[in-house]
């Protein structure tokens, strides 16, 4: 089930969830069941000009480090004043809003994109909205704010589209839990068969 | 709550940082997380997770990772003596 604004603001307050900074209920960032994030200063551009020709990576190797990749391949750059991402372009970017979904809340959430930015064409995950509950949660450190989103943000439209922080760039939408996950159950769990499980493929998101 | 012993190395910004894990047959999981969900302990680190089940007979426990990893993985089997534990937390 969706949460309502007032269901998501009741949350907050009952600290069932945390977000930093949050906007005060009943200002802009709202909708009726969401709530607008904004683009943080520092993006990481994918120029397929700095790729090897025909390059292929492969999720299942081993020791595959995806950061190692983007690292390697990509330049930090501030888009405080602006960045253009032409058609075709991936830029990896965060939201400036962090969020804590404690394990114990049974909320999850999703970030989805907003209208206004996908009529120009403008994406901002790849088919991996999902934010399971437990993100950012540190359940050692209370004082521990939370994470930021990570956004894959990709240019579909055939326009130059200009990226600057704290533009509202995608909207969080909060979801029930329902029911209880299985957990500590021995007989859903138990380690089976020999004592070190075979590598299986990756799964896609 | 639990947390798993793991390498730090540098993320794509710096309040990011790049996290290997090991899973219980040896090989190595990479998942980026926020800085603030790595405890420092001595010379070791510490990744918050949660904590599905613990096989003491095995000596392995099972985990579920803030972030997905980079392999797809969400939940991982890993060797007990890797995990800390912060409150029991599993349901009996």
């Amino acid at each position: 089930m969706i949460l309502s604004d007032r269901e998501i603001l009741a949350a907050l307050a009952r600290q069932a969830m945390f977000l930093t900074p949050c906007p005060p209920g009943g200002s802009l960032d709202w909708t009726s069941t969401a709530l607008d994030l904004t683009l943080d200063a520092e993006i990481r551009p994918w120029d397929a000009e700095q790729l090897p020709e025909n390059m292929l990576v492969d999720p299942c190797a081993a020791d595959f480090s995806t950061n190692e990749l983007i690292r390697r391949y990509t330049q930090p750059h501030d888009c405080t004043n602006g960045f253009a991402i032409p058609p075709k372009m991936l830029v990896l970017g965060w939201t400036a809003e962090k969020l804590k979904l404690p394990h114990t809340s049974k909320i999850a959430a999703r970030v989805e994109g907003k209208s206004s930015l996908a009529r120009l064409g403008l994406g901002i995950h790849v088919t991996a909205p999902t934010i399971h509950a437990g993100f950012g949660f540190d359940g050692r450190n209370p004082a521990y704010e939370g994470s930021p989103i990570r956004l894959e943000i990709w240019n579909f439209g055939p326009l130059h589209i200009k990226l600057t922080k704290g533009m509202p760039i995608c909207q969080l939408i909060f979801e029930e839990v329902h029911g209880t996950p299985e957990k500590g159950y021995a007989g859903q769990f138990r380690l089976q068969g020999p004592v070190a499980p075979r590598p299986r493929p990756a799964r896609r998101k | 709550m639990a947390q798993l012993l793991c390498e730090v190395s540098e993320g794509l910004r710096p309040a990011e940082a790049t996290v290997k894990v090991h899973r219980l047959d040896g090989r190595a999981e990479f998942l980026p997380v926020d800085r603030g969900m790595v405890t420092k302990a001595g010379r070791k680190n510490y990744l918050a997770v949660g904590l599905i089940y613990l096989d003491e007979a095995q000596e392995a426990a099972l985990i579920e990772l803030p972030e997905e990893a980079d392999s797809g993985a969400n939940r991982l089997w890993v060797r007990r003596d890797h995990v800390r534990l912060l409150h029991e937390s599993l349901n009996s």
